[in-house]
């Protein structure tokens, strides 16, 4: 586990760029956002891409970012959001 | 200004990048297009559980970039699906282009 998060939580996308199946995108890696609520616990994706089982589940997280903090040349309103479902391995406490 | 070429970046991951506005008009699918979409369902985790989704997520990802760009979404999809199935040994390339001229052949007689 690299963390329990609840809603309100900061977290920090970290910056990591491996080989093979990832499913948090480019674009969100290094940012920082809020936890908007805990998805619930699934096969991980980037197992199951390999054919394996997936196990032990991993807990997926909705995460609401400001789009000024996901783009730098963002023009519409300071309030806009955008939610990311990011799985708790890319994710560290901010 | 984030570019295709960013260290780290796969070619698939194109989030943010300036491919301009998606076109919203929906085009009616190809017979071929039903065709492929019904077989991968049939041997997909729905199916006979042959693969899950995100194994032919990943075969696109493993495709190379010349080929995934040429490929349209139906396309890339067919070609993910033989991938995944030549990988687990279901059947080999040789096996499938033998096929493939046996049904050629059908198609040409079948036309006069």
């Amino acid at each position: 586990m690299s963390g329990d998060y609840s809603p309100g939580d900061k977290v920090r996308v970290i910056v990591t760029h491996p080989p093979g199946h990832r499913r948090t995108p480019f674009y969100i890696r290094g940012k920082t956002g809020v936890i908007e609520r805990r998805c619930g616990a699934f096969p991980n994706p980037e197992e199951l891409a390999y054919g394996f089982d997936g196990l032990p589940r991993k807990t997926l997280y909705r995460v609401r970012f400001n789009q000024k903090e996901v783009w730098s040349n963002y023009e519409g309103p300071a309030v806009d959001t955008v939610d990311v479902d990011i799985f708790e391995h890319w994710l560290k406490p901010a | 200004m984030s570019t295709a070429d960013e260290p780290g970046r796969g070619y698939h991951d194109i989030g943010g990048l300036d491919y301009g506005a998606v076109d919203p008009v929906a085009t009616d699918m190809k017979p071929w297009e039903r065709l492929s979409t019904a077989i991968s369902n049939a041997l997909g985790g729905a199916g006979r559980n042959y693969y899950v989704t995100d194994e032919t997520r990943r075969t696109r990802e493993q495709m190379g970039e010349p080929l995934y760009s040429d490929l349209d979404y139906y396309e890339r999809s067919t070609q993910s699906m033989k991938m995944i199935l030549v990988e687990k040994d279901y059947f080999t390339e040789v096996e499938l282009e033998a096929r493939m001229k046996i049904i050629e052949k059908r198609m040409a007689e079948a036309r006069g």
